[in-house]
C-alpha cells in the first residue's frame, strides 16, 4: 500500500456500467472495486481551502511595529485571518492534514518570521496547530520556506471536537425545510514578529493551505 | 432519503473474495461511502484575496467567478472579509444579500447562504455595494454538506434497503455506485485549485480600476501581481502523475488580440494559451495537465517541488489586455 492510501491500487478503477445490465447479479470483482473506488475517491477528495496567489510586498496585509522575538511578554502581531472553511474529518477523528505555504515579505528589510495558526472557527487562537516560517529579511514577496521542514499542519481529534457544532441549512430545495448538520469549520490566522530588532513591519503576501485527505 | 455520513470510513475489502458472495454489509459500507462523497460538498471558492482593495466608490462592484459546484450541493455559503465602513454583498444578481459593518482588523467577515440546484459549470457574480468605504480583505465559498441524498439520477443516492443480507444484488441495486464510483468523477471528488477576481464592473460600467493590465506585446506578465500560487492536482487513475485542469480567465483587450495563458512552473514550465478578443469582460478558457499529487510522499509533492500555478496575458501590439478574474479546477 502506498504511504497515504488507503486504497487498494492508489488511484481509481473506471468501470463500465453499460457492462451490467441491470437484472444479472453482480460479482465480487465489481464489489472490490468499488470498495476500492470509494476509498481512493475518498482520499484523493482533498480541497484546497485558501488560495491567495502572491501579490507585491506593498500590496499585502501589513502588520506593523512587530515585537521582538517570539517568546516573553510580547505576542506576536495579529496579520489577516481566512475563512472559515471545514476539514474532513477522517476516521481517526482527526481533521485531514493539511499542506501549507506562505508568502511574505519584510517592508523594512530586517528579519520577521509569520505564523500560521489553523483553529476552530470562533474558538481560541491558542487552539489547532501552528506552523512557522524562516525569517525573511527580504523587501521582495516571496513564498517562504516552513522552519519546521515538513510543510505540513495536524489538528487533533480535540480540534475536531471543538470545531464540530450543529450548522443549519436544508434538505432541499423545494421544501426549503430547515435542518442541520454537524460541520467542523476552521479559519487560518497568520501573525508576524521581529526577530531582529522590534518594530519591523511585514507583509503577508500569499498563503495556501490544502488538505491531504489519505491516512497514513 | 440516504443519510450522508458527516465523517470518511475506510471501506474493508478484505473479505470481498472471487467465488463467494459478496457480503451485504460490503455493499452497503461502500454505498454509504459513495453517499459522503457525493454529499460532503467542496470548497468552490477557496478563501482568497489579491490583498486589502480599497472599496470607496459607493456603487456596485461585481466580482465574476467560474464556479464548479458538486452536481448534488444545494446550499453554499458566501464569506466575505473586510475592515471597516459598511458594505451589502449579493450572491447573484437576483440572490440573496447581507448588510454587515466589519470592524477594524481583517479579520470581519460577511456570510450569505444561497440556496442553488446549478449542477454544471459556470459563470457567477458576487456583488459588493458599499455604503460607507470599505476594505475588501477576502472572499470564500463552500458548500454545504447534505443531510440526506434522494436514491435517484440525480442525486445518485443508493438504496439501502435493496442492498439486504440473504437476497441476491442485482446491478439495478447498485447502477447509482457504479456510477458515482466507477465513471462519475466529475460527481466526486474534484478540486478548485484558484479563485481570483477583482471588481470587473462598477456602478454597471466595465471597469479598468482593479483588474490586472499589460501594455507588454513581447513577453508574457504574470496576471497575479507577484506570480504564482500552489496548485496540485488531486490522483484519478492508478500510476498517474498528472491531473487536467480548466483554467478561465475574464478577460478583454483595447483592441486586437490578446493572449492569456497557465503556465505550470514544477512540472517543467507545461503552459496552454488562448487568444483574447473581446473588447469587454469575456471568459476564455485553457485546459492544461498540471502535477498530480504523489500519495507516497509524505506532503504530496512530486519530486519534492512546488506545483505553482501562474496565470499570464500577452497584450496585442500597442493595445491593452486586462484581466479581472483567474478560475482553474479540475476537469479531468
Amino acid at each position: 500500500m502506498a504511504d497515504w492510501t488507503t486504497s487498494l491500487w492508489g488511484g481509481r478503477i473506471a468501470i463500465d456500467s453499460s457492462a451490467w445490465a441491470s437484472d444479472h447479479p453482480v460479482a465480487s470483482q465489481l464489489g472490490r472495486q468499488l470498495a476500492q473506488n470509494a476509498n481512493h475517491l475518498a482520499d484523493a477528495y482533498s480541497q484546497p481551502r485558501v488560495a491567495m496567489p502572491i501579490v507585491t510586498a506593498t500590496a499585502g496585509f501589513r502588520a506593523a511595529s512587530l515585537p521582538f522575538g517570539a517568546s516573553g511578554a510580547a505576542a506576536p502581531e495579529f496579520v489577516a485571518s481566512f475563512g472559515p472553511f471545514p476539514l474532513a474529518i477522517r476516521e481517526d477523528n482527526k481533521p485531514a492534514r493539511l499542506r501549507c505555504r506562505v508568502g511574505g515579505a519584510s517592508i523594512k528589510g530586517s528579519g520577521v518570521t509569520f505564523i500560521l495558526r489553523v483553529h476552530p472557527a470562533g474558538a481560541d487562537p491558542g487552539d489547532g496547530a501552528a506552523l512557522t516560517t524562516a525569517s525573511t529579511s527580504s523587501r521582495t514577496e516571496a513564498w517562504l520556506t516552513d522552519a519546521g521542514g515538513t510543510n505540513l499542519l495536524t489538528l487533533s481529534s480535540f480540534d475536531a471536537e471543538v470545531a464540530r457544532r450543529p450548522r443549519q441549512t436544508r434538505d432541499s430545495i423545494s421544501s426549503g425545510a430547515v435542518t442541520s448538520v454537524q460541520w467542523a469549520l476552521f479559519e487560518a490566522s497568520v501573525y508576524a514578529y521581529g526577530t531582529t530588532i522590534a518594530g519591523q513591519e511585514a507583509s503577508l503576501c500569499g498563503l495556501s493551505v490544502a488538505e491531504l485527505r489519505g491516512e497514513p | 432519503m440516504i443519510v450522508v455520513p458527516q465523517q470518511r470510513a475506510v471501506v474493508g475489502h478484505a473479505g470481498i473474495v472471487a467465488g463467494a458472495s459478496v457480503r451485504s454489509r460490503h455493499w452497503r459500507d461502500a454505498a454509504t461511502q459513495a453517499a459522503y462523497l457525493l454529499g460532503i460538498g467542496r470548497q468552490i471558492v477557496p478563501a482568497t484575496s489579491s490583498g486589502p482593495l480599497s472599496l470607496s466608490t459607493l456603487s456596485a462592484h461585481k466580482l465574476g467567478y467560474y464556479l464548479a459546484p458538486t452536481p448534488a450541493a444545494i446550499d453554499r455559503r458566501w464569506g466575505v472579509r473586510a475592515k471597516s465602513g459598511t458594505m451589502t454583498i449579493k450572491a447573484g444578481s437576483g440572490g440573496p444579500s447581507v448588510t454587515f459593518s466589519p470592524g477594524p482588523l481583517y479579520a470581519e467577515r460577511g456570510v450569505i447562504e444561497e440556496l442553488s440546484a446549478s449542477a454544471s459549470a459556470g459563470a457567477f457574480d458576487l456583488v459588493i455595494t458599499p455604503s460607507a468605504a470599505t476594505t475588501l480583505a477576502g472572499i470564500s465559498c463552500v458548500e454545504v454538506p447534505r443531510v440526506g441524498l434522494a436514491a435517484d439520477s440525480t442525486d445518485l443516492g443508493t438504496d439501502l434497503s435493496k442492498l439486504a443480507a440473504g437476497q441476491p444484488i442485482l446491478a439495478s441495486d447498485v447502477a447509482n455506485l457504479l456510477s458515482s464510483l466507477g465513471g462519475g468523477i466529475a460527481r466526486v471528488g474534484a478540486r478548485t485549485l484558484v479563485q481570483w477576481a477583482v471588481p470587473y464592473s462598477v456602478g454597471g460600467a466595465t471597469s479598468t480600476a482593479f483588474a490586472s493590465s499589460t501594455t507588454t506585446s513581447a513577453s508574457w506578465v504574470s496576471v497575479f501581481p507577484g506570480g504564482d500560487v500552489p496548485g496540485l492536482g488531486g490522483v484519478l487513475s492508478r500510476s498517474a502523475t498528472t491531473r487536467g485542469v480548466t483554467c478561465y480567465f475574464l478577460a478583454w483587450v483595447t483592441s486586437g488580440t490578446g493572449l492569456v495563458r497557465l503556465s505550470a512552473t514544477g512540472s517543467g514550465g507545461t503552459s496552454s494559451t488562448a487568444n483574447v478578443t473581446s473588447t469587454s469582460p469575456a471568459w476564455v478558457s485553457v485546459t492544461l495537465d498540471i502535477d498530480a499529487e504523489n500519495m507516497t510522499v509524505t506532503d504530496g509533492r512530486r519530486g519534492g517541488h512546488w506545483e505553482m500555478l501562474q496565470p499570464e496575458f500577452n497584450a496585442p501590439p500597442g493595445q491593452i489586455i486586462y484581466c479581472a478574474s483567474v478560475s482553474c479546477f479540475e476537469t479531468a
